[in-house]
Formats: structure tokens, sequence, C-alpha cells
């Protein structure tokens, strides 16, 4: 039973060079091509395909929401990107979409359809060239996450709210009726008691303890 | 009757004729009565001329015709009121017209001349003689039937007689009129007299019931006479008045100065004379026109000089307030056309205290403006001499909490007037006690929000009044207006130098934008591409050659993926492909980490409140642009070890911040190209609908705010 394939590409070469590379192979079939968003989801509800091969700069629509919405509305359906873009946030959010891989366009054929293969066991494919940026999650706080609320002022748990909230200096001292050089020392404070160091660990600090 | 002609006989007729003659000469003497003299007089022609008949006739006043005064009918039927005898009228006429006596014996023959009823005789012949006074016939003597007719000598006697008659009807007529004259004359005096009671009673009471002061002075400027309502005015008695000069009834001597030198005037000169004077008055000054009559005495010098004082106190006034009516009204026009005709807010603000120095005169003023709801500063003063408009350096600035009667005055947006501010309990602002006692705050408006306020005072205490309140208001309500046009025109004139700034900066960008990129194609994937097609020349000739190549190809595709690299790269920088297929959150995330690697920052991320809904596409291009260009300054200017992105979807609002640990800058004084930046961000921030907040503390980082609506402010473009 071979694996039917959709291929979702706005290039007619791309799509033609394709199934030419991929029609050689016994165990897969190309049941049809489609050049847009729109198209894609018509043929995969036409076509019932077992995995579509999709392109992320298909205009009019981002290949990532169509990626989106063929997931919702066929939850089985194997997306696997095949895309120029080698941009990690780009791989962060066709995973996010529900892709089952991530395949660049400048790969070897056999990665392309080790690729394919690899997904249609139900296993998640990413490039080897873009592997490396998979480690480059956002750090964690889990080292700070079980620190205890240290003793704040209440004056400084108000400080420490209103910069979360993106307030800048003047906007906090404006709303607490301070000077902005006790605001600025409250800050000063309540980072060192929490071992802060910037304003972003200061919101990651209040999200995590409820203070927002 | 008929006398013996003979020598006794004549002597005796001409001494009986003499002796008529004398009685009616005597007569005429002695009687002054013409009606005695008269009949004597015809008597004696009677007797002398032996006529039957004859009358005396006089001349009617305006010389037409005769009546008979006297008639001596005789035997003729004849009657005094039918005037002279028909048959004698031509007679009569013909007499008086040639001032000769006239005679005929054949009146027979005239043609009125007809027998009278019942056979009686009717007059045959006549002598008529004409009465001569002063060479006008003034009367006429008839004489009727004479036996035998009358002669020319009987001519020359009558007219003796009527001489004689003449000098009667003289002497008659002296005495008659002084007579008459006399009578009248009485009766005129008594007429007069009554009269002049009448009128001098009407006079009085006319005099006593007029509001108007009437006086009469002595040549000692003493009052003969005042009219009551002298009480009214002064509240005094008219008995205080009367043998007073006005100096002596304590009179302000201003007042008596010019009273007293009008009099004198008066009297000296004897022509009347109009001035006007202002009187303190038990009920507050009265205003009243004056004018003085010279009065002559017997010897024709101004023996008493009459003053008429009418009150025109309510007059004047109304006249006051319409002048000054219209000098506000002025007043308001000429700075409404000042007011408009300046664009500048400190032109405004300084035209303002000049047309208001029109109008109310105070001592001190300023304008003070809010610069925000803790800031009020002083943009123009009255120094007592001149308006000076105040340059930002110099501007001293107050927080309207502090001061309870400015912030009542901006909270409430009503005017307030304090007598005096040296006891005032509340007073707290700074005044010059010498030259600062009352004083008036009046509130400016600028678009229907209290912008400021006016602030008056003046030396005196509890100078300002409700009208001075209501003058500055409608000052205030005018200068609002021009002041609201200036604040536009200053934006107007701010985003119009903001976009020329913009628009170069627009262009400049875009070529350095386009010079990049054409170096970048040039240089690098250019440079690559001819290398590469050499590389395949290459492989073709070893392949020709029959080589296989596969060194050669694994060589050329290394090459392809730095084309590809590149492009990539160049694409990215241009716009990263995240921006449109993530959204904002992703692309501003993967920015981040490719700052922090590029320019070897520290730089933390934090997204909160983002889903998998976009954002309107505009919004997140420009507020990524704007972390770009944040950044940019940040690399550029900032020397930061450390950065802040935060970014955060908070209901309908979207704000992105982006905060430094850098050296900061004072805020008036942002350096030139990071200016530039800033142009640029507060541009888009306010393009979507936003704000952008920049603070910084020299040494202290700086952190800039955009907060923009998540909407798209332009759904129909």
């Amino acid at each position: 039973m071979p694996i039917r394939i959709l291929i979702a590409d706005d290039h007619a070469v791309v799509r033609s060079g394709l199934r030419a590379l991929l029609g050689a192979e016994a165990d897969l079939e190309i049941v049809g091509e489609a050049e847009n968003g729109t198209e894609t989801l018509r043929l995969v509800e036409t076509l019932r395909p077992d995995l579509v091969l999709l392109d992320i700069s298909m205009p009019p629509e981002s290949g990532i929401k169509t990626a989106r919405r063929l997931k919702e509305q066929h939850p089985d359906l194997i997306v696997l990107f095949l895309t120029m873009h080698e941009d990690e946030s780009m791989l962060h959010g066709a995973l996010r979409a529900g892709a089952a891989g991530y395949v660049i366009k400048r790969a070897e054929e056999s990665e392309i359809i080790q690729a394919i293969h690899v997904a249609s066991r139900g296993d998640i494919y990413v490039h080897p060239a873009m592997t490396r940026t998979l480690l480059h999650q956002p750090v964690t706080t889990e080292h700070r996450r079980g620190l205890p609320t240290v003793a704040l002022t209440p004056r400084e748990l108000d400080v420490l709210r209103l910069l979360a909230k993106g307030n800048t200096n003047r906007q906090i001292a404006d709303l607490l009726d301070l000077s902005i050089r006790t605001v600025e020392n409250h800050r000063a404070n309540l980072m060192g008691k929490l071992g802060l160091v910037s304003r972003v660990e200061l919101v990651h600090y209040a999200e995590e303890h409820n203070l927002l | 009757m008929m006398e013996s002609p003979g020598p006794q006989g004549r002597t005796t007729r001409h001494e009986r004729d003499l002796a008529a003659i004398l009685a009616a000469a005597r007569t005429v003497v002695e009687s002054s009565l013409f009606a005695d003299a008269g009949r004597a007089l015809l008597g004696a022609c009677k007797t002398v001329l032996g006529a039957d008949a004859g009358f005396v006739a006089v001349c009617r006043t305006g010389g037409d015709g005769f009546d008979v005064a006297l008639l001596d009918p005789g035997s003729l039927e004849l009657d005094a009121a039918a005037g002279v005898p028909a048959p004698l009228r031509r007679l009569s006429d013909e007499a008086a017209k040639g001032g000769r006596p006239v005679l005929s014996n054949d009146l027979k023959s005239e043609p009125a001349s007809s027998p009278g009823p019942g056979g009686r005789s009717v007059p045959e012949s006549a002598l008529i003689t004409p009465i001569v006074v002063a060479g006008d016939v003034a009367g006429l003597i008839g004489l009727i039937n004479r036996p035998g007719g009358f002669s020319a000598a009987d001519s020359q006697i009558a007219e003796a007689i009527a001489a004689l008659a003449a000098v009667a009807m003289l002497n008659s007529r002296s005495v008659n009129g002084h007579e008459r004259n006399r009578n009248a004359l009485e009766r005129e005096v008594r007429e007069g007299a009554t009269q002049l009671r009448d009128s001098e009673e009407k006079f009085r009471t006319l005099v006593n019931n007029l509001p108007d002061v009437i006086a009469r002075f002595d040549p000692d400027l003493r009052h003969v006479y005042v009219s009551p309502a002298v009480h009214y005015v002064t509240g005094r008695p008219v008995q205080d008045f009367v043998g007073k000069t006005n100096r002596e009834l304590g009179m302000p001597s201003e007042l008596v100065e010019l009273w007293d030198a009008a009099l004198r005037r008066v009297f000296a000169i004897g022509q009347s004379e109009k001035f006007e004077f202002a009187f303190p008055g038990p009920e507050g000054t009265r205003y009243f026109e004056c004018q003085l009559v010279p009065e002559p005495g017997p010897g024709g010098a101004v023996s008493t000089v009459l003053s008429l004082a009418r009150d025109v106190t309510d007059r004047r006034r109304a006249f006051e307030a319409e002048q000054r009516a219209r000098q506000v009204a002025e007043s308001l026009r000429e700075s409404t056309v000042a007011l408009s005709c300046s664009l500048d807010r400190e032109t405004v603000l300084t035209t303002l205290l000049d047309h208001m120095r029109r109008m109310v005169d105070f001592d001190r003023a300023t304008v003070m403006l809010l610069e925000e709801a803790s800031r009020l500063s002083v943009r123009t003063m009255f120094d007592g001499e001149r308006v000076i408009p105040l340059a930002p350096g110099v501007r001293s600035e107050l927080n309207p909490s502090d001061h309870p009667v400015v912030y009542g005055i901006l909270t409430t947006g009503t005017p307030v007037v304090i007598p005096d501010v040296r006891v005032h309990p509340d007073w707290s602002l700074s005044t010059d006690r010498s030259s600062e006692a009352s004083w008036m705050g009046v509130p400016l408006f600028a678009r229907g929000d209290v912008a400021g306020l006016l602030s008056l005072s003046k030396r005196e205490p509890g100078y300002f009044n409700e009208e001075h309140m209501r003058l500055a208001e409608a000052m205030a309500v005018h200068a609002s207006a021009a002041v609201d046009n200036a604040v536009l025109f200053e934006q107007v004139q701010a985003s119009a130098i903001r976009m020329r700034l913009l628009s170069r900066r627009l262009v400049e960008a875009q070529e350095s934008e386009r010079r990049h990129i054409a170096r970048e194609l040039h240089d690098e994937t250019g440079q690559t591409l001819v290398s590469l097609r050499f590389g395949l020349r290459l492989l073709e000739r070893e392949i020709n050659e029959g080589g296989v190549g596969t060194g050669r190809v694994a060589e050329l595709m290394q090459r392809t993926d730095e084309v590809i690299d590149g492009l990539h790269r160049l694409a990215a920088d241009l716009r990263p492909p995240s921006l449109d297929h993530l959204g904002l959150d992703a692309a501003l995330r993967q920015f981040s980490r490719t700052a922090a690697s590029k320019f070897g920052l520290a730089v933390h991320f934090s997204a909160r409140g983002f889903t998998s809904e976009r954002l309107p596409g505009v919004v997140e291009t420009d507020l990524y642009r704007v972390v770009q260009e944040a950044l940019t300054n940040v690399v550029r200017h900032a020397q930061a070890t450390r950065v802040d992105i935060l970014v955060e979807h908070r209901g309908d609002r979207v704000m992105v911040m982006v905060e430094d640990d850098g050296v900061g800058f004072e805020p008036d004084r942002i350096p030139g190209e990071s200016h530039f930046g800033l142009l640029g961000m507060r541009e888009r921030a306010e393009a979507l609908g936003g704000t952008l907040t920049v603070e910084s503390t020299p040494g202290a980082g700086t952190t800039i705010v955009v907060e923009v609506p998540s909407a798209d402010p332009h759904p129909d473009r």
C-alpha cells in the first residue's frame, strides 16, 4: 500500500521536480498537486491523501496557516513541510501548527524520501540542518521557580506589579504618587532581593507567582 | 324874520352878526368839546347868513365820506343819520376836493332833489364850506336855503367861521387824545399788574416743583434765592442757602472755584454761560449741567445772576455706560482681530494681556498654562510696565495642587476675585505685598478644557468687581479660541517639520537600503554565481575529458548553498518571513535571538497575551519596525550590555517595550541620529493611533514604550 501524497507548492518547476523524484519510488504515489492553500484544502477533501508535502511561502495564505486548518479538519492527515526557510522560528511555528516534519528544499532527495517515511510512521522528522536550532529553546526559569516570594515591602510589591505590566518609572511614580527617584530605588531594591537582572525576568517572576 | 334895511338897521344887524361870531369864538376857546363849539359856530353862521337850515359834518376815519355831526334842519325834513342830504352830496364832494367853499342856488335841478313826502319844502340853495385842519379837509359846514340865494360874500364869512371850526376841531382832538391815552394806560397798568401776579404765581409753582435747582446770586455771589429742589440735592434746607456764598456753605473748594469764576464772568461780561459740575451729594456723586443767566438791574448793569442747574446724572451715566460698552465692544473686537492674527502662542498671550490692560487697570499680571496636570508654568507676565513673554528656560512653574485657590479655578473653571490676598486664609501664591493686594484669577480654556489661568492683581485692596470679572472672562474666551488655534498651529507646524525630516530620512533610508542590497547582490551573490559558472565550465571540461567530476560537483553544491544562504539572509533582513507566516511574537522572538548573536548583547524577550489570532498586518509590521529601530539605537548609542524586549497583547491594545541598561540621555538632548529614529517610531505609533513614550535617565538606561490599539487603524485600506 503506497503512501498517497499531495504536493502543495506555488512553483510548477518544484512540483514537477518532486513528482519526477518521488514518482520513481515504488511505495510512494503522487495523487495530486495544489498551488495554494485553498486548493490544497479542497484536494485533500476530495483525494484523501495520506500525506501533504506543504510549502510555507504559498501566496496568498501562509502554509503554516494552511497546515493548521488541515490538521483541524483532518487530524490524521500527515503534514510535512518542504520549505526554503531555514529559520528556527518558522520551524517552531510549523511544529506548533501540527506538522510531522520540516524539510528544507536544498536537502538531498534521499533526505526528502526519508522524511516522508519517518512522518508516515508517526514520528517527527526535522532536517539535520535545523535540529541545532531546536536546542535554542528559551532557557527555562526552573531554577527560580522554587524561589519563595522574598519578603518584599507592600510598596515594592506594587512597583513590581506595575513594572511587570509594562509601566515606565515615571508612569509608576504618577500612579503611586511617588517621586521618580523613589520608584527607581524600589525597583533596584526589589530586583536585588529577587536576584533579577532584567525586566523580562521580572515579568516571568510575576507570572510565575501570580502577581499579574 | 326880516330886518328893515336902513343905516340903523344895518348897524344893528352888523353888531348882531359880530356878537354871534364872537359868542361862537368864545365857545370855541372855552369848550374842549367839538359838539359845543360846532353848535355855536353853526348857530352863528345861520344868524349871520340868514340860512334856513345847516349842518356840520366830519370826515370819516380813512377819509371816505362824511358823517353829519350836527344838524339844524330848520323848516326842512332832514335826518342826521341819513348823512349829508342827498342834493348836497355833489356840492360837498366838490368843496372837500377843492378845499374851498362851493355854493349853488339852483338845487332843484339836482337829480336827487325831489319834493319830500307831504309837500315839505326841499333844499333850493346851499353853501358848503370845508373845515381845513393842517391842510387837510377834516369836515364841512353846510348852510341850506337862504332867501335870495347865497353870494360870494357869504362864502367869505362862512370861510372865516370854518376857520374857527377848524380850531375847535383841533382843540377837541388833542384833548380827547390825551384823555384816551391816560385811560388806556391806566387800564393797561391794571391788567399788567394782574397778569404779572398770575404769571408770577404760575412761575413760582413751576419753580417750586421743578427738579432743577434754580438760584439767584447777588454781585457778592451770595444766594438771594434758591428753589426748594436744592433740598433734595444737598440734603440741606433752603434757609441754609439764602444770604450765603458757596464757600460759606462749605462746598468743596474745587467746586467753589468753578462756580465763583463762572458767576464773576457773567456779572462782568453780562453773557450767559453753561458749564457742568459734579456734586458729592448725600447719596453719591450727582452730575449737573448749569446755565447762568445775567439779570440786568435798572441801570443796565447786571444786578443778579440766575442759575439753573439740571441733574444730568442719569443721562451722563447712560452715556458713560454706552461709551464704556462701545469701548468694551471695540476692545474685544480689536483683541479678537489681534488675537486671530497671530498663530504663535506666546504672541497670543502677550496680545491678551495688552488688550486686557485697556479694559481692566491691573498693576501686575501673569498668564499660566498647564503643561501637564501637575505643572502650571508662567508663560507671559506684566511687570507693571510692559508685557514680557517668557522663554522656556525662564518660566517659573508651580504644582496647582499646592495652591488651593489656583486648584479651585482649574478644577471648577470659574473665576475668583480676592479683595485682599494679604488677609486671605488660603492664599499661597508668592505675591509682592507692596504692589499686589486685590487679585483676580480667570480660567483659560483650550478645546473646552481648562488650559490655564489668567492672574491679575492690583495695589488697592478690593479693586476688582463684577464688571472686571465679566470683561476678563470675555477676553479669556476670545483668547482661548486663539490659544486653541495657536496650539493646533504648533502641532501642525511640528508635524510638518517632522514629516519633512521623515520624508528626507525615508529617501535616505531607501537609498542606503538599495545601496546595501546592490552591494550584497553584486559583491556576494554575484561573485559567488560567477565562481559557480566558472566551476561549471571546469566541470564541463572534466566530463569532456572523460572525468567523473564528483569532487567538482560537491564543491559546486557547496557554493550554491552559499548563494542560497546569502539570499536568505538578505531576504530575512529586509523582511523576516516569520512576520508573514507566524506573527509578531514569533518574529520578535526570532529577531531577539538574531540580534543577541549579531550584536553580542544579552537580549531578553517576553511575549504575553498572544494567541493564534493574528494582529492586523500593518500593526505587526509597524511594531516590528519600531523594535528594530529601537534596537538599532541601542546598538549605536546606548553602550548597553542588556536589552529587554517585551510585547504584550492586552485586551484591545498591544504594548511593546524596549528597555536597555545603557548610558541613557537627557530627554531634551536626544542624539541626532536616534532623534530621527525616535521620530520614525513616533510616526509609526501615531499612525496606528497609539503613543510612544521615551524615558531615559543619564547613566540609568532608556525605556521606550509603544502602545497601540490592536485593531487595524485603516480597515478600509
